[in-house]
């Protein structure tokens, strides 16, 4: 049995999560941290809380059931006790704490005119813990690049695999000049805020020292935008799909700029019948798809040139 | 000899009463004015830009009219407390406030941050003019007021003086 470091010092996203849960949670909160086994922990209202993790998902009958009055504080905490400020987040579905750590919400919708205008009665959360891998994509850039030069790619495995890990530390590889001939500018279309981890605009994750972020925004509005205000050599985004991202790729593409993006896909054939990614891969859009697929804490990849 | 001594600090004492009493309500007054206007100026910021509450408090902290307040509420947040924790933390720098504009700023600190943009600015508009129901009744009794301080306490001391005289 592996042992827990008790000496294992908690890092920003770390203490932000802390901060927000429950008084009488936190010790328990705490060392799920610190076993690094952990990827979510799910809060929902007089239900036990759940951890899922590498080892499989648990729930902690331990406590008392999470109660109305605390999802309340909770909600409250993760706002910076400023519900108000946080209303376009709300309405996402999600919250970005300090250091990356992202806060999925569930509750009341209130329409107005088809769209979400607020979230109240919040009753679940998703605290996704953010596993930054440095370095996971540093032995793969030969795949991602050609030539010293990155190509566009597309990265596909079914959920869980680590398609954002392994993207954020390309950005980080590519901007810093690993892998790749000499360092590039990167453009990073974070569109649910996973790969950066945002705070008020500033990402909290390590994507490299010359890349430029835009958070929480449309890919199909960022990626034009980046590519007109910013030039980057390389644009990376996070599950791209429908027709709307397949075509402000291929826009970019038409000004010389790399894509490299994730998709869903389990196989080849998955990834050629999705609507638009295979015709992106079909017109020679993406130049390569890994399938990639995480054992532990390595990742393996397979490279299928289209 | 010492009779007329007494006399003359009894009525001193007396008068320094009425003047501190004078003093008191004029200080009230001045708060009443001091927590509108930074309360407005935290309506703007709201109205404006929805920022967190953290940060209008620091903007308050730096060019408010009650910075020690504001600086000990900011203090109190940056350890994680709400807005509604740091005020009853802080409230006691206010010593010029009577009891009934604490009660409506307790009211409205108690439940500030939890809801959204609307809810906060019309429960603040609310404060603000309740408060400014409250400092126009003020401002209209203030003549009369210090009229009244000073005579009761010229009287007091007189007839004090007069009974060790």
């Amino acid at each position: 049995m592996e042992a827990v470091s008790s000496l294992r010092v908690l890092n920003t996203a770390e203490q932000a999560i802390l901060r927000v849960v429950p008084d009488r949670l936190k010790n328990t909160v705490e060392s799920l941290l610190i076993s690094d086994y952990t990827e979510e922990i799910r809060f929902r209202v007089n239900r036990p809380v759940q951890t899922i993790g590498r080892r499989g998902e648990r729930l902690i009958t331990e406590h008392y059931d999470f109660t109305k009055k605390e999802a309340e504080s909770m909600l409250e905490a993760i706002c910076n006790h400023s519900v108000y400020s946080m209303e376009n987040e709300l309405c996402a579905g999600y919250v970005t704490l300090a250091g990356g750590a992202r806060v999925g919400v569930s509750g009341r919708p209130i329409f107005e005119k088809g769209r979400i205008t607020r979230l109240t009665a919040v009753s679940s959360f998703n605290i996704r813990i953010p596993r930054e891998v440095v370095g996971c994509a540093e032995t793969s850039m030969d795949m991602i690049a050609q030539n010293g030069y990155p190509i566009s790619v597309i990265i596909a495995s079914p959920p869980g695999m680590g398609k954002t890990t392994f993207l954020r530390d390309c950005a980080r590889c590519i901007s810093n000049g690993i892998g790749v001939l000499r360092p590039l500018r990167v453009a990073v279309a974070d569109e649910r805020n996973e790969l950066s981890g945002s705070v008020d605009g500033i990402p909290e994750l390590d994507l490299g020292m010359r890349t430029d972020v835009m958070a929480s925004v449309p890919k199909h509005i960022s990626i034009p935008m980046l590519v007109r205000s910013m030039a980057p050599d390389v644009i990376i985004t996070d599950e791209m799909a429908g027709e709307q991202d397949y075509l402000a790729v291929s826009d970019a593409a038409k000004y010389g700029v790399a894509v490299i993006a994730s998709v869903h896909a389990g196989s080849g054939s998955e990834l050629r019948a999705k609507p638009y990614i295979g015709a992106a891969i079909s017109e020679g859009l993406f130049k390569r798809a890994l399938f990639l697929r995480r054992v532990g804490r390595k990742i393996n990849l397979l490279a299928v040139d289209s | 000899m010492l009779r007329a001594f007494g006399a003359v600090i009894m009525f001193g004492i007396c008068t320094v009463f009425g003047k501190l009493r004078t003093e008191k309500y004029r200080g009230r007054l001045d708060m009443m004015n001091a927590i509108i206007e930074d309360l407005r100026a935290v309506e703007t910021d709201l109205r404006c830009e929805r920022c967190a509450a953290p940060v209008l408090i620091s903007r308050l902290a730096k060019v408010g009219r009650l910075r020690p307040l504001w600086q000990e509420m900011l203090s109190a947040m940056q350890t994680g407390c709400s807005y509604g924790d740091a005020w009853n933390k802080s409230k006691k720098m206010l010593c010029s406030a009577d009891a009934e504009e604490l009660g409506i700023l307790d009211t409205f600190s108690g439940k500030f941050g939890a809801g959204d943009a609307d809810t906060e600015l019309s429960r603040l508009e609310r404060t603000i003019s309740r408060l400014e129901l409250i400092e126009k009744r003020l401002k209209a009794e203030y003549p009369n007021r210090i009229k009244l301080a000073g005579t009761l306490s010229m009287l007091c001391g007189l007839a004090f003086a007069l009974m060790i005289l």
